[in-house]
């Protein structure tokens, strides 16, 4: 054999390691998912953009200008398009955060450590909200407290009570802090009632014997071993919160409450993207500090996961509380789940908007032909051949985008876990997560950017049903690396280094070792992305062509459009197909599982 | 020729050298142990040997076939190196039931389905498993999923056993029975088996050789009694042996024309250490070689009964002696009480002595 | 990581190389010569009319895909694909800017997804499609002749299309208001309703006319108030101040015209709002009887605002036949005709002289409006826009 340098022979060996060659792969999909339409849009905020010459007589397209900048952080408009969106956004962001935390937390605890009466129906009921589309709340919210600010009818509220809501309670801050906390504390309930199951009640019981009272274990002991998931809660929610667009949209257009989100969607309807683009990168600062300052504080804590054989589950008695805390939940769930769901069938019902009587209950918007008075002589959704194509659409997209990134996740799970320590699956990792640092809205207007041209060998995707599909697998790609990963961790290296001893090459061994054991692990990855694909519209909602029409896209369309019964009955269409879908992948996984 | 041929072997993890040119044979059919305190590279090691860890440096023969060779860019899988490898953790599959778990081997290496049934049945027959052919490893006791992973690694029939701290699992009981089975697998299968393990009793009763690791390097590969009578150095002295063994510092001296070894505890007369006059040395005494005495005796040491441990066949007795504890293996029981004042008599013949500054070793020829 | 950074900035950089060799574009390019020609559009055109001969070329077409800013595509859709089949319409609504920003990036794109576009905002389409050559203007021959010259070029105009003061009828007996100055008055605050115009660039188009006009708004105001203007700090003219006023009095922004109308005409309203907003809206009121409303007819200086809506065929349509008959049958006939019938309503204005005012409208003659001027809004769309952002609570 011929001698060839130690550093080529070194090189060599390592890439027949499949978890390198697997990570350098993945690097490489992650630079061309994320990182090189990130530097895209850095790159067009300090270029000047097509559009820019309705703006200015110098404009020179392609070349290097700080307009952009100037525009957005100094000029007369600053304010409104910046300074103002921005203060409304952390305004909102930290209030969801920190009430959803509260929500779920005490949800959580109630849940996992007292014995209020029908704690597993709660449980069952708790995480719906998480599951239907973000803006449905706000939709119902509208339904309720509309006033005649907005035009067209007026509110429930206005008809039962004949009261009509002032503009503080019916748009703004108010309603959306409170439509999106009820929307983003399943997070922290999911967090903490994990965090809350795996803490050995041990813990807290030596406290007891120590002679702590209940108030002080709970703040001394339990508080603090949750604090690492409250944080990460937090944090979860502020990120989605502040990049979330529905919602601050519904509510907050009409009384001009604009966001940095609902800012970005407009700069980008205005075709003033580069500015939009601006706002994206302030968006990114914000979780970027947000994310730092959480790694500060945990630091090295991890999750408390004291996991064992003997573990024992405290429960405190709640006593006189046990009803009240159980009314409570239950007023919770059914203001986040089930009176805004009625709140939108009602809606669809109703064959006039504003009139509220019996005689005025319609099957039309779900079944009825078309007629040229209702709607501009729509036909009922489920006879209609666009929003049937859009479901369509929306299904195809959720279960590939679900296939394709829950896949992503175990082999990326399999990259970092295996190659545990090296810089590659470090690299690997935290680029991972990059996506979850840029906003959804920006996300699909960097791929808008990108996409509508042909990159080297790759003909232009835009308009193409596959630049979707990657939009969506780039977007949901930390959610399922994460569970790839940890699902990834609870198969032993050696299961696999068995399949190696026993001669399998690396596709064996995945295929009959690796997937079989971490499928059901991973399977929340699958469904997380089936579901945040299913109500997707923040990311998609600028790269949509007719013919790739989603049912969110057609929502939002009507909303704009005022037709308020045709927007609530496809919401509720999405909310069956999610809640199917969801209800399929388990039975599905579940069997997996038993064995 | 050797089966095993390992040269200048060398693993860094980051910036810590797991394996330091580590060279060592394997006679073939012999049964040789891997054995040091954890983190000294042993399993690292056996990993290498195995294929599932690529080393920096150095080269692997396996049955005279070069394995892994980093000058040469040369590295065979895992399968392809014909050696089976037992576990720590077992590693069976869950999702396979136990014959699953078996034939899985066989499958991939698409044998034909008759001798696959065949091969597997045997293999389990060997083990003991018969009846728990549909049973998950989840199912079944530790003994039992150990027996499904000799069984995993038997039916391919690999030349070279290779197992990684196999019986650490296992409770007290079940370990000896293992070891009775490990045993017996060896020698009926003839095949040669690298065994890791931290525990030294297993390693004095299996092996054939004992190769003892400290930090990466090897220190000592010779057959148990010798590693036990003769250490290299005080690091393999004090490693093995339970009760440790008992160091004294100290010096050699002449008095009187006669060689000593003067501790702080101890005095002893040592001729065979004239040429080391002056050196500073460390003595080592196994605990058995020391006898107790109730009565004064001629060059006996006195001391006081510090503790006494008594374990069924024998009893270790504590003296403690100006101020440092003698360790005294006494055969059966012994009426001695606490604080009681006993003599030592040491055996001169029986006492090693160690290079103060190195710790090698001194060769007194003795033996 | 050191080493790894580096491993990422390589990959980056090799990333970015790939990225960097792209831009291309084509200005009436050789394909696109050859698309005229193939089309007979452009400097190719026949100036003859021959409907059966185009039916015969569309129908290898098999499809048309029509981009439009008005939901009514599926129903001139289904009426064109009964007139014509065969030829399958694929009616897609969106908004204006939707489908300019769509057509930008398919042209870039070279994905030719749209062959008819039909929207507003003259402005924007003329110079960010049309001068670059990526949607062509074809005004069937047969209709030359009833089409006044201004409606030819540089697009087709469709219909116009305008914005009105409408109030509601149950409160008021007559229109409550005179003046557009009025709506600067306390008595309005909060009360006037109309369009977001950073969303829907035909408001634009309505402030740009009153800032185009603003010599007249301020005759106007001296006329209402008794006195001349006075313009705050760094206001140009009157036509700016009215939008300044109106901001400042609480003027409510809505997501839609079919909100406004709503919002104006709910019966039961103590104080009802007053809005401007699309002329058409008042079809609404044959759709949902129970809504009262009505246009202010006499609106001082003017009652409304027109803008255009026009059709054009894309650049490189897949379908350049069905296209061109589509066109055709969008404009309909003298009496309206079945394809221009869901325009034929309340509210539009048609452009033919030949046709004669819907039922219950007035001709364009009979009514004191502003024309927007697509030059103007163009040159100064940002400006007001900016000018509204800059100015908003």
């Amino acid at each position: 054999m011929n001698e060839k340098s130690p550093f080529v022979n070194r090189l060599g060996l390592k890439l027949k390691q499949p978890q390198v060659v697997l990570g350098l792969l993945l690097v490489v999909i992650l630079t061309g998912l994320v990182v090189v339409p990130f530097l895209q849009l850095v790159h067009d905020t300090a270029v000047w953009q097509e559009a820019d010459r309705r703006m200015s007589r110098t404009a020179e397209p392609g070349a290097w200008t700080l307009f952009h900048y100037l525009r957005v952080f100094a000029s007369p408009l600053s304010v409104n398009i910046f300074y103002r969106p921005l203060l409304h956004s952390l305004a909102t962001s930290l209030t969801i955060s920190l009430t959803a935390m509260l929500l779920g937390g005490l949800m959580a605890w109630l849940v996992v450590r007292t014995d209020m009466p029908f704690k597993k129906t709660i449980a069952v009921f708790a995480v719906i909200p998480y599951v239907l589309p973000s803006y449905t709340l706000a939709l119902a919210w509208l339904d309720f407290f509309k006033n005649e600010r907005i035009g067209g009818a007026v509110g429930i509220c206005t008809y039962l009570f004949g009261v009509t809501p002032p503009d503080w309670l019916a748009y703004g801050f108010i309603p959306i802090v409170i439509t999106l906390s009820l929307h983003y504390y399943p997070f922290t309930y999911l967090l903490v009632s994990g965090a809350l199951i795996s803490l050995d009640s041990n813990l807290e019981e030596s406290g007891e014997v120590l002679g702590a009272s209940r108030f002080r274990i709970l703040r001394r002991i339990t508080f603090p071993l949750m604090l690492p998931a409250l944080i990460s809660a937090f944090i979860l929610t502020f990120s989605r919160a502040v990049g979330t667009f529905g919602t601050p949209y519904f509510l907050g257009a009409p009384v001009r409450y604009f966001t940095l989100a609902t800012t970005i969607y407009t700069s980008i309807v205005n075709r003033t993207p580069a500015v939009a683009y601006i706002g994206a990168l302030v968006l990114i600062l914000i979780s970027m500090v947000i994310i730092y300052l959480n790694q500060k504080v945990i630091g090295e804590k991890s999750f408390v996961t004291i996991a064992g054989k003997g573990l024992r589950r405290r429960v405190t008695p709640l006593g006189a509380w046990r009803w009240p805390a159980f009314s409570l939940m239950a007023a919770l769930i059914g203001l986040a789940v089930f009176v805004p769901l009625l709140l939108l069938l009602w809606q669809t019902l109703m064959l006039y908007p504003n009139d509220y009587s019996l005689g005025n209950l319609t099957l039309h918007y779900w079944i009825g032909k078309s007629q040229a008075a209702l709607a501009e002589g729509e036909s009922g959704i489920l006879r209609n051949a666009q929003i049937l194509g859009a479901a369509w659409n929306s299904i195809r997209l959720s279960v590939i985008v679900a296939l394709i990134t829950g896949m992503m996740g175990i082999l990326i799970g399999y990259a970092v876990v295996r190659g545990r320590k090296t810089n590659l699956a470090v690299v690997l990792e935290q680029g991972s997560f990059l996506p979850y640092l840029i906003p959804s809205i920006a996300f699909g207007a960097i791929y808008l950017a990108l996409f509508s041209k042909s990159i080297g060998p790759l003909p232009p995707l835009y308009g193409t049903f596959f630049l979707l599909i990657l939009v969506c697998v780039a977007k949901n790609l930390p959610f399922s690396a994460r569970s790839g990963i940890s699902s990834m961790m609870q198969v032993a290296g050696e299961l696999e280094e068995a399949g190696m001893m026993a001669g399998a090459n690396w596709l064996q061994r995945f295929r009959r070792i690796i997937l079989p054991l971490t499928l059901a692990g991973s399977l929340s990855g699958f469904i997380l992305a089936f579901i945040s694909t299913m109500r997707e519209l923040s990311l998609i909602i600028l790269l949509i062509t007719p013919e790739t029409r989603t049912l969110t896209t057609m929502t939002f369309r009507y909303v704009e459009q005022g037709y308020s019964q045709f927007a609530d009955a496809i919401i509720l269409l999405i909310v069956i197909l999610v809640v199917g879908g969801e209800f399929l992948a388990r039975r599905l996984g579940g069997k997996r599982e038993t064995i | 020729m050797a089966m095993i041929e390992i040269e200048g072997l060398t693993k860094r993890f980051g910036g810590v050298t797991a394996v330091d040119r580590l060279t060592l044979a394997v006679e073939a059919g012999e049964f040789l142990t891997l054995l040091g305190p954890s983190g000294c590279g042993k399993t690292t090691v056996l990993r290498m040997i195995a294929g599932l860890e690529v080393p920096d440096a150095g080269e692997i023969r396996i049955g005279g076939k070069t394995v892994f060779s980093a000058t040469r860019g040369l590295f065979v899988s895992p399968g392809k190196r014909g050696v089976g490898l037992v576990f720590q953790s077992y590693a069976l599959w869950p999702h396979m039931t136990v014959r699953q778990n078996v034939a899985f081997g066989l499958e991939i290496r698409k044998v034909e389905p008759a001798r696959m049934q065949k091969d597997v049945s045997e293999a389990l027959a060997y083990m003991h498993l018969e009846g728990m052919e549909n049973r998950y490893p989840q199912q079944m006791s530790g003994g039992q999923q150990q027996r499904v992973a000799l069984a995993r690694m038997l039916v391919a029939g690999p030349e070279v056993f290779l197992m990684d701290e196999p019986l650490s699992n296992l409770d007290a009981k079940l370990r000896i029975e293992m070891r009775v089975e490990i045993k017996r697998l060896h020698r009926e299968a003839k095949a040669t088996t690298v065994y890791v393990t931290h525990d030294q009793t297993e390693a004095l009763t299996l092996s054939s050789r004992v190769a003892v690791m400290e930090e990466g390097r090897l220190v000592q590969a010779t057959p148990p009694r010798e590693i036990y009578r003769r250490p290299a150095n005080l690091f393999v002295a004090d490693f093995i042996g339970s009760p440790t063994i008992n160091l004294i510092p100290g010096k050699i001296v002449q008095k009187n024309g006669r060689t000593f070894f003067e501790g702080e505890a101890l005095s002893l007369p040592t001729p065979a250490l004239a040429a080391h006059v002056g050196a500073e040395v460390t003595a080592a005494v196994r605990p058995e070689e020391i006898r107790i005495e109730t009565g004064e005796s001629g060059d006996a040491v006195s001391g006081e009964v510090y503790a006494v441990l008594p374990a069924g066949s024998e009893t270790i007795v504590q003296v403690r002696r100006k101020g440092r504890i003698f360790n005294v293996r006494v055969m059966g029981e012994t009426s001695l009480n606490i604080g009681e004042i006993v003599c030592m008599q040491f055996i001169p013949e029986a006492v090693i002595f160690f290079q103060g500054d190195q710790g090698n070793r001194i060769d007194t020829g003795q033996e | 990581m050191k080493r790894s950074f580096f491993l990422f900035l390589v990959i980056i950089f090799l990333s970015t190389l790939v990225t960097g060799v792209l831009w291309g574009q084509g200005k009436f390019s050789k394909e696109t010569e050859e698309w005229l020609k193939k089309s007979e559009l452009g400097a190719y055109e026949t100036g003859v009319y021959d409907e059966k001969q185009l039916f015969e070329k569309a129908k290898g077409e098999k499809e048309v895909s029509v981009y439009s800013y008005s939901s009514r595509v599926h129903q001139f859709g289904k009426t064109f694909e009964k007139q014509f089949p065969g030829i399958k319409v694929n009616g897609f609504d969106m908004d204006s800017t939707e489908i300019v920003t769509k057509v930008l990036a398919e042209q870039r794109a070279g994905n030719f997804a749209a062959d008819v576009i039909f929207l507003k905002d003259p402005a924007t389409v003329y110079n960010e499609l049309l001068q670059k050559g990526m949607v062509f203007t074809y005004v069937p021959p047969d209709i030359k002749t009833v089409l006044p010259e201004r409606f030819q070029k540089p697009f087709l105009v469709h219909h116009v299309s305008f914005d009105t003061l409408i109030y509601n009828t149950e409160a008021n007996k007559t229109p409550p208001v005179q003046s557009l100055w009025d709506l600067t008055k306390p008595e309005w605050k909060s009360r006037v309703i109309f369009s977001d115009p950073v969303k829907m660039p035909e408001f634009i188009e309505v402030l740009a006319t009153i800032v185009q006009h603003g010599d007249e708004m301020a005759k106007e105001y001296q006329r209402v108030f008794g006195k001349p203007i006075v313009l705050s700090k760094g206001v140009q003219n009157a036509g700016y101040e009215w939008i300044l006023r109106m901001l400042k009095n609480d003027a409510i922004i809505a997501g839609s015209t079919n909100d406004v109308s709503n919002a104006v005409g709910q019966p039961g309203q103590a104080k009802p709002p007053v809005g401007i907003t699309a002329f058409s809206r008042l079809r609404d009121k044959e759709k949902n009887p129970k809504l009262v409303f009505d246009v202010s007819y006499d609106t001082k200086p003017v009652m409304g605002f027109a803008t255009e809506v026009i059709v054009a065929i894309v650049n490189r349509a897949k379908h350049p036949n069905a296209a061109k008959l589509m066109t055709r049958w969008m404009m309909g006939d003298a009496k309206g005709g079945q394809g221009y019938k869901p325009y034929f309503v309340l509210g539009n204005t048609p452009v033919r002289n030949d046709q004669p005012a819907p039922p219950g409208s007035r001709t364009l003659g009979q009514m004191n409006i502003w024309m927007a001027d697509a030059a103007y809004v163009w040159d100064h769309g940002q400006e007001i826009r900016d000018f509204w952002l800059a100015n908003l609570k």
